[in-house]
Formats: C-alpha cells, structure tokens, sequence
C-alpha cells in the first residue's frame, strides 16, 4: 500500500503538469490572439480570429497555416481545441453554442483599469497554466504597482488622433499617475475623452506631450502631431509615444510603458 | 505697331470640311479696299463658314486665306485681330455688360487706349445707340442688341469689316442707317465684307456680289452682272424681277419654281 | 449705381483686415493680442507661439484657400460662359481628392524615398495638385479637338462621376482604421491644425494660377462675346483654354490639397460680386478672389467659435454664410434688377 501510493506519485510526477495539457487554444478575441500569438508556442494555436491578419494589430508572427475564424461556433467545432478563450463581448453566441456542445471555453474579462487588468491577467494564468511570459508580465506589473508613486510629479497631457486627449478614468491616465505625472487634461476636468486644442497643448505647457501610436502612415487624423508649433517639444526630446496594443490589448504592455513613463519623468525631473 | 489702312484679302482654292462634308469648296476671290462685298446665297450655301474663314474663327481645310499677299495662318493671332474685325450671325452675350462695356470689347486688340470712352461713344453714336449706352445688353431688344453689337464691329481700326446678317432683326430706318454706314466705312478705304439675305440692299449698296450655292462660288461680279432672273431662279428656286430706279434696285420675288 | 459698387468692393476689401483681427482674437485659449503681437514672430512665449504658429498660419490659409476658389470659380464661369459652372465641374476638386486618397491609402507600400517625403508631409499636397491636373487633361483629351464649352462640361461631368465611382471604390479596399473619416475630411474640408508649412506649400500654386489667369483675363472678356467673336478678337486656338484650366488646377488644386474640397465658395461668390465688377469676367477674377478670401475666412472665425464636440465642417458653414446672400439675390432678380 505504502510502496504503491509512492509508485503512483512517482508515475504521477514522471506524467507532465496537467495545467500544460492543453495542446490545441483557439481565440474568439482580438487582444487574446495577441496574448497566445505572443507568449504561447505557435504549434499549441488552433485558430486565432481574422482581425489578426491585419498588420495594424499583429505585433508577433502568425504560424503558417493557422486558422483564422471569423467567430462562428462550427468553424472553432470542426477544429477540435482543448481550449477556447472569449472576451468579455463579441462572440458570445458562438462560445455559448460551444459550451453547450461540452468544449472548454473560457471567458476572460476585459480589462479598462490597472485593477481590471491583474484580474485579467490572473484569469489568464488561471487558463493557460504556468505560461513563462505570462506570469513574468504579471510579477513585473504588481512590483511596479506597488513601488510608491512619487511625490514630485511632473506633467504630461495626452493628444491622441483627431485631437483627442484622455482623462480621469482611464488606463492612460492612471498609467500617468503611477508613473508620477499629473495628467493635465484630468485636471482641467475631462473625463473619459475629451478634445485638445492644439492651442490648449502650447498654452498648458505639459512636460511631457504623449502621442498614442500605431499609425506610421500619414493621416489628417495625426495632423496636430505633425503640427510644427510641437517641434520643441520633438526637439527636446519630451515626448512619448504609447504602443498602439495599449489601446487594445493592455495586457502585453502595460508593464514596458509603466517603467518607460516612470524613466521619462526621472530625465524630466533630473534636467529642470 | 504701325497699323495698316487698307488691306487686300483673298481667298485661293478655299476648302472647308466638317464631320467628312465639304461646306466650302475651291472659293477663290479676292475682297478689296474701297469695296463693299454682298456674300449672298440660299440657306446653306455656306456664307457664314467662308465669312468664319475670313476672319479667322474658322481654320480652312484647305486652300488658304492671304493678307495683302500674306498667309493669313501666318499672321500672329494679335495682330490678325487688328486687321479684321467680325460679327458673327448670333452671338449672345454670356453676361448683361452695359452696352459701353460690350461696345469697349471691340477696342480689346488695342489694348487699353486713351480714348477709349470717345470711341465707344462715337461707335454707339454711329448705330443710333448712345441712348442706352448704360443698359444692360440682356435688357435690350432683339434689334437694339443688333445694333450695339455692329458698334463694337465698328469702333476698332480693322481695315477689314466682317459682319454675318447685320441686317437680321433691324427695322428698315436702321436697315438703312447700317447700310450707309457701311457704305461710308468702304468709302474711307476699308475693305467691307457682309452676308445679307436682303438682295434689294446688297443691289443698292454694294459694289460687288458673291453668290453661293452648296459651298461653291456660283458668280462674281457687280449686282447687274449676279442678279439675274436665270441665275437667281436656278440658285434660290424662285421666278423673280429686278427693277432698277435710279441705280435703286428692287427685288421682288414672284413665284416657286 | 458704379460708385455703389466699387464702396461695395472697397468695404470687402476693409473688412478683410477686420476679419483677421477677429480670427487672430479668437481661439480656445484666450490670449494678450497685443502682447503676443510684441513679443514678435521668434518668440518662445505661449501666447505669442499660439498667435504666430498657429492663429496666423491658419488664417492666412484660410485667406488663401478662399481668395484660390473664389478666383477658381470666377474663371471657370467666365470659360464656360455659364453661371451655373464652378471648379469641381471639370474635375479639379475630385482629381485632387482621388490622388490624396490613393497616396492615404496605398502610398506607404511605395519604396524608401516615397516613404521619406511621405514623412514630411509634402507628397499628399503635391500629389493632389498633379491629380487635379490629371483630372483636367482627361477632361481636355475626352473633350477633344477645339472643344466647345458645352463639350467640355459634359466631358467634366463624365470624368467627374468616374473619379467619384473610383473614390468610393478605394476606400471600399482602404485598409485604414481612418479611412472613413478621412473622406469626411477631404470631402467636407477643414483648416484645422493646418501650419505655415500647408500655407507655403499652397501658395506658390495658388500664385502661378493667379498668374495664369492673368495672363488669359482678357480672354475671359472677349469670350462673354461667344467663341467666334473671342477668335475674331485674337484669342484662337487651344492655347487660352488651357491657359485657363491650368490656372484652375493650380490654384484650385493647391487649395483641395491643403484644406479638402470646401464646397460654395467657388460657385456662388462669383455671382454675388459680378454686379459689383459690372459684369466684367477679367475683374471678376480679383473681386472674387478677394469676397472668397473673406467668406472663407469668416466660416472659419465661426468654426472656432463654434463650440461642440466635433469641429463644425468647414463647408457647411460657407454655405450657411453665402446662402443668405444668394437668397437676397434671387429675390433682387426677381424684381428685375441684377442678374
């Protein structure tokens, strides 16, 4: 009985971590397909969805041929995967439908704030086990968040495309407060979005003026950002410019911009 | 630029197509200073292209348009300008310009000269027109509007004077005024050259008289040589009689032929 | 009546100074005018950068872009011998936007150089103004030989709605997350965050076509006549047309390249200053330069003042300012005066 229990545990840890048996994900979600794209080795991915084709949103290579769903129950069916990750919204039809035909289907939550977003990370990790770069992005953001935001802030203002700017309530924006910048726009009691003059951008004066990226091509759009009246602030080198995946997929760079943002405010403090 | 009083023009072998049709065909004649020209013909027979040709509106297919001697095509288009003047049978103004300012139009060849309101005054006063020198040409009648714009024929220095119909539309005391007019103008040495309908008038003023028929040239020659019952029934299809008064010619038309 | 007008013209022509005043006054932030206006052109003051970066530009530009249409328009009624005719009937408007939409959309796949001039931002305007012209030689070629004016705006009207079929087609394959509102922009127009670097780049082509059609004024008049009397008064051949259309592409093009394809200006301006000039279409090139540059520039005053979520197209508003006027005129002419 002794002897037996041992061989059994033996035979038990000779076996693979259960957490790692899933060999076939698909994804129903844009910023999940990003997340396995990424942190996930490309033979484990069935199916991601056909939003990912699109050079703007693909930030790693996608595996030959994969297949690229458009959302419907039978395609993902047909596929056969141990796991299938949804959001929050879309797609909730077809995971239903799935779910109903007993496949493993795993809704994880969208994430809007920092808190929104260690909860999604830790969904994350709850599906896909112990994923290296998964629990490493996670670790790298709760130090982060947990080092003291500094007293003395610097401060920044935000013009994004067609002259949109982000306030209170907003990931950027608590992006910018951990980091140690008083978010001007915030202040001057935008909530959510708001629009920025680019009148108002020489006026208030920021620090640090943040671009939203993403579109390297030209655009009426990005106008402003191209405007020569910033060329000081280029010059100078008080800009940023936040990854374009921010805006849909936080999870893989939040925890890079948290520590570039807080690096800028340090060369911004040091040089005044 | 030294401008010229008097100018011989000619036509040799003139030949004019349009969409693969021949409208003019080997017109050979040659207009002169002092001499006032009557181009007549039945509807058709192809007098406004020849006048168009003349004046340099229309490009010839071929034969050629000579300027005392000179290829006319040669002639830079400024200065051609200056040496004819036209009146095409309908032109509609685009814009109701005062009747000064289209009359002014005429002066354009000549730049911006001095005295430039003279002139125009001079012109209207010519055609009887000085009273609505102010009014808007879309507000003129048919015949008024005639009138003004035989003003602007008349107020450049062209030594040739082209004019399609000047008579259409005009009641017969300004019928008259036009035609002696005209008749002043070829007596000061210019070279006149107009389409009429009216054969009495061109019998009466004119020194000489083509006749057309289907783009060719029938006859040339004084009004008593062209207008004769035979030519005249055999081009126009009408049986008709000349009676000369006074070197007054009357033309009456009689019957269908 | 003459004295009447030409007080008419001389009041547009003080207004516009006036004009600029208030735009330069006007602006989100509220700005020391004389202060800024002190500190000078190299100033790093926030409030002298706003005036001279950013309010000055803008409303030069505004200025321009108008007195380019309103000139644009006064030409191409004066070569058509027809009231009803503006810029964008030949195509100029449309062939300048279809080029800035193929370079939006599909220029980033052009090799290295492209993508260097593409940075700067010069390609999209320059490029337009070769689409507008682009546009017009279509238009000349279907027209063909000694085209007459009706030809040519049937021709217009036929490559116009080819380049429109052919926008809508590009941006039903635009790959860009912008695509559709970027149409808007160009379709609509706008002025805002528009720099001295726009300015400069317009304004040499707006300058060429002032030239242009300077040199064809006399054309214009002599065609208010008809086309045999223009010839007869030494204006043959093709090379005054082309004289005219290029002036247009070029000062029209330049305008759609930099601000979108602002409608109004070019077709009703021109009628509301033809009494003033006493119906004279060389006159007419410069009275409406100017009544263009000021509508245009007090659309823009209202844009900026108009507060919203959306910046208010300018278009719309140039409509809304003219319209009236054109109201006023029809009425006028219904009681026999004008027109």
């Amino acid at each position: 009985m002794h002897f037996a229990s041992r061989i059994l545990l033996l035979v038990l840890l000779a076996l693979p971590p259960v957490t790692l048996a899933q060999e076939r994900i698909a994804s129903l979600n844009l910023c999940l397909d990003q997340v396995l794209l990424n942190w996930v080795a490309p033979e484990k991915i069935a199916s991601v969805t056909w939003l990912s084709a699109n050079e703007h949103y693909r930030s790693a290579p996608l595996p030959e041929d994969i297949h690229l769903n458009r959302g419907r129950a039978e395609e993902l069916l047909r596929l056969e995967p141990d796991l299938i990750l949804v959001g929050q919204f879309g797609a909730q039809r077809a995971a239903r439908r799935l779910r109903d035909l007993g496949l493993n289907v795993v809704s994880i939550p969208d994430a809007y704030s920092l808190e929104q977003l260690l909860e999604q990370l830790g969904a994350m990790e709850d599906a896909l086990g112990q994923l290296q770069p998964l629990q490493q992005q996670k670790r790298r953001l709760e130090k982060r968040l947990a080092l003291p935001v500094p007293q003395e802030k610097a401060s920044a203002l935000i013009l994004s495309a067609n002259n949109i700017t982000y306030g209170s309530g907003l990931l950027e924006h608590q992006l910018l407060e951990h980091a140690g910048f008083a978010n001007l726009a915030a202040e001057r009691g935008v909530q959510q979005l708001g629009r920025v003059s680019l009148e108002e951008v020489i006026a208030l004066q920021p620090d640090l003026l943040v671009f939203y990226g993403g579109e390297k091509d030209f655009a009426i759009a990005h106008l402003a950002a191209r405007h020569p009246v910033l060329k000081n602030y280029i010059d100078s080198g008080r800009t940023y410019t936040l990854p374009a995946e921010l805006g849909f997929c936080p999870a893989l760079v939040v925890a890079d911009v948290l520590q570039q943002l807080t690096d800028k405010r340090k060369t911004i403090v040091n040089a005044e | 630029m030294k401008e010229k009083k008097h100018l011989e023009a000619s036509c040799l072998k003139l030949g004019l197509e349009r969409h693969g049709q021949p409208v003019l065909s080997e017109i050979s004649c040659t207009f002169k200073p002092y001499e006032l020209t009557a181009v007549v013909g039945p509807n058709g027979a192809g007098k406004s292209s020849l006048l168009q040709c003349l004046a340099g509106a229309l490009k010839p297919t071929s034969g050629r348009i000579e300027l005392d001697g000179q290829d006319a095509e040669q002639v830079p288009a400024a200065r051609r300008a200056r040496l004819s003047a036209f009146l095409p049978q309908a032109e509609v103004p685009a814009w109701s310009l005062s009747s000064a300012d289209l009359v002014a139009l005429g002066l354009l060849p000549w730049g911006r000269p001095a005295d430039r309101e003279q002139r125009v005054s001079a012109a209207l006063n010519l055609v009887d027109a000085q009273q609505f020198a102010d009014r808007p040409v879309t507000q003129l009648s048919g015949g008024e509007l005639r009138r003004v714009q035989l003003a602007r024929l008349l107020v450049g220095e062209a030594p040739l004077l082209i004019a399609d119909e000047p008579t259409a539309a005009l009641d017969i005391r300004h019928q008259l005024q036009l035609m002696q007019n005209f008749r002043r103008q070829a007596d000061a040495g210019k070279t006149v050259v107009l389409a009429l309908h009216d054969l009495s008038l061109a019998a009466r003023f004119c020194d000489r008289v083509l006749l057309l028929q289907g783009g060719q040239l029938r006859a040339q020659g004084t009004a008593e040589d062209v207008f004769t019952p035979a030519l005249i029934g055999d081009v126009y299809g009408v049986s008709c009689e000349f009676r000369w008064r006074d070197g007054v010619a009357d033309f009456v038309p009689l019957d269908l032929l | 009546m003459l004295t009447q007008n030409k007080s008419a013209l001389v009041l547009f022509a003080l207004a516009l100074p006036l004009a600029l005043i208030a735009a330069l006054a006007s602006g989100p932030v509220s700005i020391d005018l004389g202060a800024a206006l002190g500190d000078g052109w190299r100033s790093e003051n926030s409030d002298a950068v706003i005036l001279w970066q950013l309010r000055l530009p803008r409303a030069l530009l505004a200025i321009l872009v108008g007195a380019a249409l309103g000139m644009g328009g006064a030409a191409m009624q004066g070569m058509l011998r027809n009231p009803l005719a503006e810029p964008a009937l030949l195509g100029v408007s449309s062939g300048a936007a279809l080029a800035a939409i193929l370079m939006l959309y599909y220029g980033f796949s052009l090799p290295g150089f492209w993508g260097l001039a593409w940075q700067s931002g010069w390609l999209l305007p320059a490029l337009a103004i070769v689409g507008a012209f682009c546009a017009v030689a279509c238009v000349w070629l279907l027209a063909g030989r000694g085209a007459s004016a009706s030809r040519l705006v049937l021709a217009g009207v036929a490559i116009n709605a080819f380049l429109s079929a052919l926008m809508a087609l590009a941006l039903n394959y635009a790959p860009s997350m912008f695509a559709m509102q970027e149409i808007v922009f160009w379709l609509l127009g706008s002025l805002a965050n528009r720099g001295w670097d726009q300015l400069l780049l317009a304004l040499p082509f707006v300058l060429i076509g002032a030239v242009l059609l300077f040199c064809a004024r006399n054309y214009l008049r002599a065609l208010s006549l008809g086309e045999a009397s223009a010839a007869s008064l030494g204006f043959r051949g093709r090379r005054y047309p082309l004289l005219v259309l290029a002036g247009i592409a070029s000062a029209v093009g330049a305008a759609v390249a930099v601000a979108g394809t602002i409608g109004f200006v070019g077709l009703v301006v021109p009628h509301l200053v033809r009494p003033l000039v006493r119906q004279d279409p060389g006159l007419l090139l410069w009275a409406s330069a100017l009544a263009g540059a000021l509508l245009l520039l007090l659309a823009d005053i209202v844009v900026i003042n108009f507060v919203g979520a959306q910046e208010l197209r300018i278009g719309a508003v140039t409509a809304f300012i003219g319209a009236p006027f054109f109201f006023w005129l029809i009425v006028s002419a219904r009681r026999g005066q004008l027109l």
